[in-house]
């Protein structure tokens, strides 16, 4: 059997390992358009923040590759002949294929407005080189404007403020983190970053950048800027598997083995769209945990595992300015509300019959672990429980979440995942 | 492998935390050094609840969520399937904390702290070792529903 998987990020490297985990022989061949090697895509933050060198960023052992056998091609993917079988590179290489795995990822989302294209002081951070880039732009007391109060965003506002410049984030929602936090707890994030003396605008969309090196807002007034990231979103990289006939919409299609319309083409990470195990809903879920997760059960599947793949659970941590933010869940379902605070601590819970859909922890990552699995397995407790829970939240608070967790281990897309 | 806690023998006297931090970090199981000289990192909590005590251990997952989650692969399992932390290479982002069912993982300042089963130290784990009461075992997997 021979294996080429498009793409050298975290679904690759989940991949490969699912591929190896059945089929210790066959040919592996990695496409690696970045040519930067398995690296972790969450640390260009912290690189930029000058937390991270060069030989800290990988994401996997050197070695890693070479363990498992794989050759790596540093080379773009170009077109894919499904009926040949083929990947075409930029070098005119032809590369053939028994399975192949899309692991495209996703890019940027450019917003059309004048002067947000790419220049020597308009960035992106995406990528390793871009985080390079930037890093050669900083200057410290010079201002920064950040556009988008995403994950993405924030890490790259606090590393420029660490770094020493001034930095403004426009965010054009009424609060920050809208895909992530509730208003209060925005609330509370952005009063936290704010005395650590980051500015943050909400509510305010940025119209136009000039030249001259301000950034234009909708109200009109200008914000001086030597330096711009534009961090707005992202969105799959679609064109390869379009262009070959696939079956996308706002993502690549899969099924629940993660196969896309073409049997022998499956496809992983950022690039798919899947479905929120809560609301049942295509969505967009780039997040690290599902592109490892999905580039195993796939590379599984690949080689001749049958493996279903259950969708995916919003859930991020990050940490801004010294203070940890955890929520996972769905902010698309209404429930009851149950909130604790004390001091930087904040506990925000909704649950819906009985069944936690979402929580926001800030200050407090002790009790997300068993929150999440409560989410996950949607184990149904009684009001009382939640009660109890929500007057001192800890994990000695938990006795009804232990004995259930005892009842639902070892769940089938579990049992397929070994690693 | 992994040690299983018993909370109708835990005495939750605490030894079990004391002895792992001992056993790690250099401290050669020397409390003193650790306790006295040091900065004492147990890697489990002990949970005390209202009529009962036990050591949040680490389940060693065969499916381990936390090593799937990890975002720059600090979390590894060995050969013999100890999930474990490279310490250098943790950025204390707590995803995993996020991810384990077992709220067993620990936030720390510069990486994040769980059971490695002592995998560096011959013999028993600190904590099965020093328990006096016989609430902590090391057991193989299959050998306990």
């Amino acid at each position: 059997m021979k294996y080429v998987i498009i793409g050298n990020g975290i679904a690759a490297a989940g991949a490969v390992e699912g591929i190896r985990s059945q089929d210790k022989d066959g040919a592996i061949a990695v496409i690696d358009g970045e040519q930067r090697g398995s690296y972790s895509r969450p640390l260009i933050t912290y690189y930029l923040a000058g937390k991270r060198k060069a030989e800290q960023m990988r994401y996997r052992p050197r070695d890693f590759f070479v363990q498992q056998g794989v050759t790596v091609i540093p080379d773009e993917a170009v077109q894919i002949d499904a009926q040949a079988r083929q990947v075409i590179l930029r070098s005119g290489q032809v590369v053939g294929y028994d399975r192949l795995l899309l692991a495209t990822g996703a890019s940027p989302i450019i917003p059309d407005i004048p002067g947000a294209g790419q220049s020597d002081w308009v960035k992106t951070l995406y990528t390793w080189q871009d985080a390079e880039q930037l890093d050669l732009l900083v200057t410290p007391g010079q201002t920064a404007v950040v556009m988008g109060s995403g994950l993405i965003g924030l890490k790259a506002a606090e590393a420029l403020y660490q770094r020493g410049m001034k930095v403004s984030i426009i965010e054009k929602q009424s609060q920050i983190l809208p895909r992530i936090l509730s208003r209060t707890s925005a609330d509370r994030v952005s009063e936290h970053l704010q005395s650590g003396g980051m500015e943050i605008i909400t509510g305010r969309e940025v119209t136009r950048i000039h030249e001259e090196h301000q950034v234009e807002l909708d109200d009109g007034s200008r914000i001086e800027a030597q330096l711009v990231i534009v961090a707005i979103g992202t969105k799959p990289n679609l064109a390869l598997a379009a262009d070959c006939g696939l079956a996308v919409e706002r993502g690549v299609l899969v099924d629940s083995r993660l196969r896309t319309s073409d049997a022998n083409i499956y496809a992983a990470g950022d690039v798919i769209e899947t479905a929120d195990i809560l609301t049942g809903f295509p969505s967009i879920m780039a997040l690290l945990p599902l592109a490892h997760q999905e580039g195993f059960i796939a590379g599984q599947n690949m080689a001749g595992g049958d493996c279903a793949y259950p969708g995916g659970l919003s859930m991020n941590s990050v940490n801004l300015l010294g203070m940890n933010i955890i929520a996972a869940g769905s902010p698309q379902i209404s429930g009851q509300t149950w909130l604790w605070q004390q001091g930087e601590q904040y506990l925000e819970l909704v649950t819906e019959s009985g069944r936690l859909v979402r929580y926001i922890a800030l200050q407090m990552p002790q009790v997300t672990g068993p929150l999440t699995s409560l989410i996950e397995k949607q184990i149904k407790l009684p009001e009382s429980f939640w009660q109890e829970f929500i007057s001192r939240p800890g994990l000695n608070r938990l006795q009804p979440y232990w004995e259930a967790l005892k009842g639902v281990q070892d769940n089938d897309h579990r049992r397929c995942w070994a690693i | 492998m992994k040690v299983v806690s018993s909370a109708e023998y835990c005495l939750g006297c605490g030894l079990c935390r004391i002895n792992c931090a001992a056993g790690h970090d250099g401290y050669n199981g020397s409390i003193l050094k650790a306790y006295k000289r040091g900065t004492p990192r147990p890697r489990a909590d002990l949970i005390i609840d209202k009529d009962q005590s036990w050591l949040n251990t680490c389940q060693h997952c065969p499916d381990a969520p936390c090593v799937n989650a990890c975002i720059t692969g600090a979390l590894q399992k060995d050969d013999r399937g100890v999930v474990f932390i490279e310490e250098e290479i943790c950025v204390s982002c707590y995803t995993c904390i996020m991810v384990c069912p077992y709220g067993h993982i620990l936030p720390g300042e510069k990486a994040v702290l769980k059971c490695d089963l002592c995998r560096e130290r011959s013999g028993q784990p600190a904590c099965v070792a020093a328990c006096p009461n016989g609430a902590l075992q090391l057991v193989d997997e299959g050998e306990i529903a």
